[in-house]
């Protein structure tokens, strides 16, 4: 027999509108599309009244429908349960004040270095954002190409932008500038003094770069003789209060020689810009509009609001292939020359050209800091959660009786995230203060200008503000939900074993914070061994005690004197004078070259100037040919030096004929002549590079002087150099530096980067350590009893201390092995930079596992030692 | 408070409702306004109009009247409020005001 069931409308649609549906319509709604159904089924039959059913279920898919009635909300929201929750809050924190300490300490360290690492990324960041349209102004660069060796330059001939101003209605204005000579002599009244960083500049750079005037406008430096200070350079000239004075518009300052008369004052540059001029010279008369073959201008465009920067990079394309000037240029030097165009502020992190106006960031290590920024909160916030699930251990009886009492899982939830809420918000406090208290220690070792007002003032606050919602609002949410989920029965029966799956959770947890401290120790171990080894390495010659004095270039031509009068000096041993003062980027120039097949062709290559001591001071070997004769007039016009590098990258040591007389043409500092010997290869420059081909060349003045001293007694020889120093040199204060200390400067930026690293990784390891500690409280607490039967029963606190941390250990061990593969591949991936490196030993593998394994057992120590020290009597007295 | 007016519609439901008086709930009401008015209106249409007219305080609703086709469900039955009776009384006003301000030539050649 078959059963008729009654035709109905599709159940899936049925069940798809009660589930949207809010409860308060569900009832009659529902009744109402079945009723429907029944009607259309007489009418239209049984297809047309379910298609019917389906298109009403969604056609009520609407806000007031879904929408679930605020009143069911609000049905138990009660001040007195909020004032209630915020007391036992305090409460409970009154009772364990360890936990509270330990866990506001590491969420407070977390969000002070996580901000403070984001403070630093976004100034990076930010660079030169401050000029107004910055997003419309770039930079014109050129590059040449000569023999595979390619060059980037970020000043151009001045010639070109004056060029490509009448040849591109793209641009809107355009300013050049350059360095007025390395320091200049300045003279005010009775004040004498050598200034660095000034710069000749276009009148129109203002129009560019929208400097603030303190006094003037941006029309200064219209017309001839005219000069524009910074702030700190006229209260250098004028005195503090140089403001208050209505007279210094218009006051005359020589500079080398020559009046200047003062017609602005603009605001000293922001620190993250990357052009600090310290005044700027109108290039009128000075600047020499019609160079076409020395890049020495540097070049700002502001572009017009519709213009395509693409479109112009083709333009400056096509004007490059097509110049005269240009193309005369590329056939003298053998180049192919190539000009484009930069965005202001991509400038810091993403430029590696020559002649950078100032030291250029990396964006590689922006990553890096972004990751340890992570690592910081990652560490921070699993800390917290840990803590805050086991410290909640003593507390599932009183969760229990509330919801025996009848509390809703909502109001358990928000009881505990209230009391996260309160200690995240005790712990941002103290973050916060701690971040401000660090930004000058944070300066001092990266040797940055982080600064809180400038910082406040930008986006930063709403920024940090979002990062510290997101961690406290993730850390603290999964205790709450997971302590709303308990169920009291099995709390009463004393039947709760905790679920293994919960356990597995926060042991993940734990394996995440522990990888992320052994993948820093990975690091800190491989950047601080690499750095020892750059800074021990043999360079192939003595670089200690070396002292390095500058000598201003008008100087210069006293400088044969002061090297006489030095070495007059008891503890002075040698004086030589050379060029190059090491810097990460070599002195290169453009030279024509013989090759092994005689035949000429052009070269990018390093060349220095020195006199002859130099070779002699730094104890340089010459292998073939002879040394310079300085009695020799032609040595100084005709003859150089090469180093073994140039040698083999030119192919004469293939050819009997040898290096010595191939022919050489400097023809940028116009001298021409031969080889007259090979000086054995020493590395002058970066340990970034392999030893790179040179030239040399003897000249009788150049600056900065190298003195040679004993080492023994160095203030007193150092008193008796300045003294001499100011004596020759006309009351100039004396700069200088060790050559030593100038090599590890080339290195500075990871200098920096291992200083950070190393103070990151020992807050990271130590809010890991803390939160193991606390973790192994309340571990311990749970087995007193297991410890106390076990006691009685004989067992050694060896053995118990064994127990109890060999779950932490395999772990921290599993840690480890996540954690090298990942941390090698980084640190691979940052020695590949380097020319010279160390290599990867197997010891250097074990340093992290023995170092997380013994800090974790230093940090739960303290719990399990007291724990297996108790005696068994007290723990078991009470059942 | 917002939206106090009573729509073109609205009005239509209102005085359905008042209509049905005692079996006034949404199928009635909609069946009802097709009915008299020969205008195709959905049933979504008029429970939303509902909807709005309770939450503007215009109709009162309980439950009740549970039938075999309905699965056991109740319906939501209406009726008017004080509130939707007044705006009724208001807007009929409104209307005849209007109506006796019409210039009988208006009317004439129809």
């Amino acid at each position: 027999m078959i059963q008729l069931t009654p035709p109905s409308p599709p159940s899936w649609a049925d069940r798809f509108l009660a589930w949207y549906c809010a409860p308060h319509l569900l009832e009659d709604l529902q009744g109402d599309l079945h009723e429907l159904f029944y009607l259309r089924l007489q009418e239209k039959g049984i297809f047309r009244a379910r298609l019917f059913f389906i298109l009403d279920v969604f056609t009520f898919f609407r806000p007031h429908i879904f929408r679930r009635r605020s009143s069911e909300k609000k049905r138990y929201r009660h001040p007195i349960l909020f004032r209630h929750y915020i007391k036992t809050a305090f409460r409970n924190v009154k009772r364990d004040k360890q936990y509270l300490a330990i866990n506001t300490a590491g969420l407070a360290l977390g969000i002070a270095c996580a901000l403070l690492l984001i403070a630093y990324i976004y100034n990076e960041l930010s660079f030169d954002r401050h000029f107004k349209d910055s997003d419309r102004i770039y930079r014109i660069s050129c590059s040449t190409l000569i023999d595979n060796t390619y060059t980037e330059f970020a000043p151009i001939p001045p010639a070109i932008g004056l060029a490509l101003k009448e040849e591109l209605p793209e641009i809107e204005t355009l300013a050049r500038f350059e360095y007025l000579g390395i320091k200049a002599a300045m003279k005010y009244k009775d004040n004498v003094f050598f200034q660095p960083g000034m710069f000749l500049a276009d009148s129109t750079i203002f129009k560019v770069l929208d400097y603030k005037f303190l006094m003037g406008d941006e029309r200064a430096l219209q017309g001839p003789d005219k000069i524009v200070l910074t702030h700190s350079l006229a209260e250098k000239v004028f005195g503090k209060e140089f403001l208050q004075r209505k007279d210094i518009l218009n006051e005359a300052i020589q500079i080398q020689g020559q009046d200047f008369s003062v017609t602005g004052v603009i605001e000293d540059a922001a620190n993250s810009s990357h052009i600090q001029p310290i005044a700027f010279i109108g290039w009128h008369g000075y600047g020499d509009d019609n160079v076409w073959n020395d890049s020495h201008a540097y070049t700002y465009i502001r572009l017009r609001k519709d213009a395509d920067a693409a479109i112009v990079q083709e333009k400056l394309n096509k004007f490059t292939a097509e110049n005269e000037n240009i193309l005369k240029v590329a056939e003298d030097f053998g180049a192919k020359v190539a000009v484009f165009i930069q965005p202001l502020t991509e400038i810091h992190l993403h430029s590696k050209k020559m002649y950078e106006l100032s030291a250029i960031g990396n964006i590689n290590y922006i990553y890096a800091f972004a990751v340890i920024a992570l690592f910081f909160l990652l560490s921070s916030g699993i800390n917290y959660t840990n803590l805050a699930i086991a410290a909640s251990a003593h507390r599932y009886k009183e969760i229990g009786v509330r919801k025996v009492m009848g509390a809703f899982r909502d109001q358990i939830r928000k009881q505990f995230i209230t009391e996260s809420a309160l200690m995240t918000f005790f712990s941002t406090l103290l973050g916060l203060t701690l971040f401000c208290l660090l930004i000058p220690e944070f300066n001092l070792l990266m040797d940055y200008q982080l600064e809180l007002s400038h910082l406040a003032k930008a986006k930063f606050p709403l920024i940090a503000l979002a990062v510290i919602v997101l961690l406290s609002t993730l850390s603290g949410f999964y205790p709450a939900f997971y302590l709303s989920m308990i169920n009291p029965v099995l709390v009463f029966k004393n039947n709760l074993n905790n679920g293994a799956q919960k356990m597995r959770f926060r042991k993940i947890l734990l394996l995440t914070q522990f990888t992320i401290s052994s993948i820093m120790i990975i690091g800190v171990l491989f950047v601080s061994q690499q750095m020892n080894f750059l800074q021990n390495k043999e360079l192939g010659f003595n670089k200690e005690n070396i002292l390095l004095l500058s000598v201003p270039e008008i100087l210069r031509k006293d400088v044969h004197v002061l090297k006489d009068e030095l070495l007059k000096l008891t503890g002075v041993s040698g004086v030589a004078a050379c060029d190059y003062t090491p810097r990460p980027e070599s002195p290169i120039d453009e030279h024509h070259i013989e090759r092994a097949n005689g035949e000429m062709k052009s070269s990018t290559i390093a060349r220095i100037f020195f006199d002859q001591d130099y070779i002699d001071l730094l104890g340089l070997t010459i292998v073939d040919g002879r040394d310079f004769d300085p009695t020799n007039e032609a040595d100084y016009s005709h003859s150089f030096l090469v180093n073994e590098a140039a040698v083999k990258a030119f192919g004469w040591d293939k050819t009997p004929e040898g290096p010595i007389g191939r022919k050489i043409d400097g023809f940028n500092y116009g001298k021409k002549g031969t080889v007259i010997g090979v000086v054995k290869d020493v590395n002058l420059f970066s340990l970034k590079h392999k030893i790179e081909p040179l030239i040399m060349n003897l000249s009788a003045n150049e600056g900065p002087l190298y003195v040679k001293i004993d080492g023994h007694n160095t203030p007193e020889i150092m008193a008796s150099i300045e003294k001499t120093y100011k004596r020759v040199m006309q009351n100039t204060v004396m700069e200088y530096q060790f050559l030593d200390d100038r090599f590890d400067r080339i290195y500075d930026a990871d200098i920096k980067m291992n200083a950070a690293l190393t103070s990151g990784a020992k807050i990271l390891i130590f809010i890991s350590c803390l939160g193991l500690f606390g973790l192994s409280a309340f571990m311990v607490t749970k087995r007193t009893k297991e410890i106390g039967v076990r006691k009685v029963l004989g067992a050694s606190i060896q053995e118990i201390m064994l127990l109890l941390s060999k779950d932490y250990i395999g772990l921290i061990v599993l840690a480890n092995a996540l954690a090298i593969p990942l941390g090698y591949f980084f640190v691979n991936q940052w020695l590949e930079g380097y020319a010279y490196r160390i290599d990867i030993s197997l010891w250097m593998l074990f340093v992290p596992v023995v170092t997380t394994v013994l800090l974790a057992l230093f940090s739960i120590s303290f719990q399990v030692v007291k724990a297996s020290r108790t005696n068994p009597v007290n723990v078991l007295k009470y059942e | 408070m917002k939206g106090t007016n009573l729509g073109e519609f609205e009005e239509l439901v209102l005085l359905t409702v008042g209509i049905l008086n005692d079996e006034a709930y949404s199928i009635a009401i909609s069946n009802e306004i097709r009915k008299v008015t020969k205008r195709n209106v959905s049933f979504a249409v008029v429970h939303s109009a509902l909807h709005r007219l309770e939450e503007k305080g215009y109709v009162d609703s309980k439950m009740g009247g549970a039938t075999k086709e309905r699965g056991g469900r109740s319906k939501r039955m209406f009726s008017i409020s004080a509130a939707g009776k007044k705006a009724l009384i208001r807007s009929k006003e409104q209307r005849d005001e209007l109506w006796s301000m019409i210039p009988k030539v208006v009317f004439k050649n129809i």
